[in-house]
């Protein structure tokens, strides 16, 4: 039960210092309608006039799960990071918290934020493309895509945890959000894509989560789509190692902050 | 049973050295070397040395943010080591009292936030974050964001987070660097009421005169060791460093002294008189003057301050 507390006293308190800072929610739920028509009117440009609302719809959920991935982050990033600069990280390691709830209830409140975005995106999509029949396979897929988001916070987790190794917070996020972006099939459909980046997506969580969102809505998604997404957790329980074990050989050995 | 104790901490960090835009080198800093300390329950405990000198490494390792190279330390009789959370739950910590805290947050918000992190459920560590606002003197301040809070707010909000969950020990460092002097004085107020209630507070500090009257005990840090160690008193006799005596004596009769005599600012002479011992010696002289007839103008006691003690350690 004291976990419990423990790991809402983090949810809230990273929560409300994250919405309050309105920049990441209204960079998530903006950006994907900007790019989302423009690439569907480049689209339907070059196909002369043969892009489907549908195709715009594909582009939206593309082009969400690629900010949310990007926010996500460079949140657990600057979470590190920040919480080194002001103290607060030492503060935190110096509570008697398991170090996993500590990780786990940043990134998830992250993860709250980002699904916040996707169901204003989704909300707005589904109606415009599909109709409002359309909105329960948006709830249902609001329950899958918190799921396929687990494995990118495993990832986040690794990226938090070299980023109180090198005290630098955006190269890193950055760069895995490009190699996330570049492979995961957000804008084009994944097997348009050379055979190496084709490869590299579906290693990475991040391909799962869009599939699933878009197979979801539109009524195309099948079971073994579940199996890839228990697998991608894998990446989660890497992430809670690797952060468990940053936390003991590196943070407290070396500190965290002087 | 010690509040704390530490055998033989060690602790050494990598320092990494620059020269051009990538070339540099490593070496080892030995910011603690073979510390150790006890610390009764109940008191203060005073830590002081020069910057660098392994204070602040030595609170992080007795409250389990740094694992020592080698060495021990129990705190509330649980081992640094292997009963980490007991620990941390025995004790209090400001490490600096400008930090720690979330900038979004309101004072009241950041104090439950580290209440519940302590296990207190949501309601509790609200109602104890809004005692402890009113007890540190913040007021209606708790209600305000972290980020608008000046230098002496934040500091108030600091020993308030440290005492979230009532423990036992305090490690306070440098609790308050950069105060101005009435706010420094809450604070010392503060750590006396503190002490009173029976807590143990390890406190570091540069200002000596603030350390000499808070603490029972004093060790002075150099160079990762302890290189003096008692009550302020203990320390000044060790060091043999003596209290200066000065009696003006009225008139301008000629009298017998012995003592070396100076003209004092009013005219009359004044008696210089260097005493290790001024509780025996200052009763002899007034004596011996008044045996002869004279008049006393005043009296000063001039004690040797922790600071010389400081001086004559650390600089030898
Ligand atoms: N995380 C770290 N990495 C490398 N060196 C460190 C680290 N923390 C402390 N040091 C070094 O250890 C030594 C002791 O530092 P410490 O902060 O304990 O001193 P201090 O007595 O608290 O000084 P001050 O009075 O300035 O606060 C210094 O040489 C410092 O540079
Ligand atoms: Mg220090």
């Amino acid at each position: 039960m004291k976990s419990l507390e423990k790991f809402l006293a983090v949810f809230e308190a990273e929560m409300k210092a994250y919405v309050r800072e309105a920049g990441p929610l209204v960079f998530m739920a903006s950006f994907p309608f900007f790019f989302s028509l423009l690439t569907y009117g480049v689209g339907s440009v070059l196909s002369e006039g043969q892009a489907s609302p549908r195709d715009w719809f594909f582009q939206l959920i593309g082009f969400s799960v690629m900010t949310i991935s990007i926010t996500m982050a460079s949140a657990t990033a600057w979470y590190f990071r920040r919480g080194m600069i002001t103290g607060r990280l030492e503060y935190t390691m110096a509570a008697p918290v398991n170090p996993i709830i500590i990780a786990l209830a940043s990134s998830l409140a992250h993860v709250a934020v980002a699904l916040m975005s996707f169901i204003v995106v989704g909300f707005v999509g589904v109606l415009s493309v599909y109709g409002a029949a359309h909105l329960l396979n948006l709830t249902a897929a609001l329950l899958l895509v918190f799921i396929a988001l687990l494995p990118v916070v495993g990832i986040n987790l690794v990226v938090g945890t070299l980023t109180i190794v090198m005290k630098e917070p955006e190269p890193i996020s950055s760069t895995v959000s490009a190699v996330a972006a570049a492979t995961s099939g957000f804008v084009y459909p994944i097997t348009m894509l050379p055979t190496l980046l084709q490869l590299v997506g579906k290693t990475l969580p991040y391909f799962y989560v869009v599939e699933t969102a878009r197979s979801l809505i539109d009524g195309y998604f099948e079971a073994t789509q579940l199996t890839n997404i228990f697998l991608m957790l894998a990446y989660l329980a890497l992430g809670l190692a690797v952060y468990r074990l940053g936390e003991n050989y590196y943070a407290r050995k070396v500190g965290v902050h002087w | 049973m010690e509040a704390v104790v530490c055998e033989n901490l060690v602790k050494t960090f990598t320092a990494r050295e620059k020269s051009g835009f990538f070339r540099g080198s490593r070496k080892t800093v030995k910011a603690v070397d073979g510390v150790s300390l006890k610390i009764r329950r109940g008191e203060v405990f005073g830590l002081v040395g020069p910057n660098g000198a392994g204070k602040t490494t030595t609170i992080k390792i007795l409250s389990t943010l740094l694992i020592p190279d080698s060495g021990d330390a129990w705190v509330n009789g649980f081992n640094v080591l292997s009963e980490a959370d007991r620990v941390r739950e025995s004790l209090g910590l400001v490490l600096s009292p400008d930090k720690g805290f979330y900038s979004r947050l309101t004072g009241i918000e950041n104090l439950a936030y580290y209440g519940r992190l302590y296990g207190l459920d949501k309601s509790s560590a609200v109602k104890r974050a809004k005692e402890l606002v009113e007890l540190v003197g913040l007021g209606d301040d708790g209600l305000r964001m972290y980020d608008e809070y000046s230098l002496g707010m934040k500091a108030k909000l600091s020993i308030a987070k440290s005492l979230i969950h009532d423990p036992p020990i305090l490690f306070l460092d440098e609790p308050t660097i950069g105060l101005d002097p009435l706010s420094a004085r809450k604070i010392r107020q503060m750590i006396d009421n503190l002490v009173k209630q029976g807590k143990t507070i390890l406190l570091t500090s540069h200002n000596m005169w603030e350390v000499e009257s808070l603490s029972a005990e004093v060790a002075v840090i150099n160079k990762g060791r302890i290189a003096a160690l008692g009550t302020p008193n203990e320390l000044k006799q060790k060091l043999g460093l003596v209290y200066l005596l000065e009696v003006e004596v009225l008139g301008n009769g000629e009298f017998d002294s012995g003592w070396r005599v100076e003209a004092g600012e009013r005219g009359h002479p004044v008696i210089h008189v260097e005493s290790r011992r001024p509780s025996e010696d200052l009763p002899e002289i007034l004596e011996k003057i008044r045996r002869q007839g004279l008049q006393i103008g005043f009296v000063r006691v001039h004690e040797p301050s922790m600071e010389e003690v400081f001086a004559r350690v650390v600089a030898g």
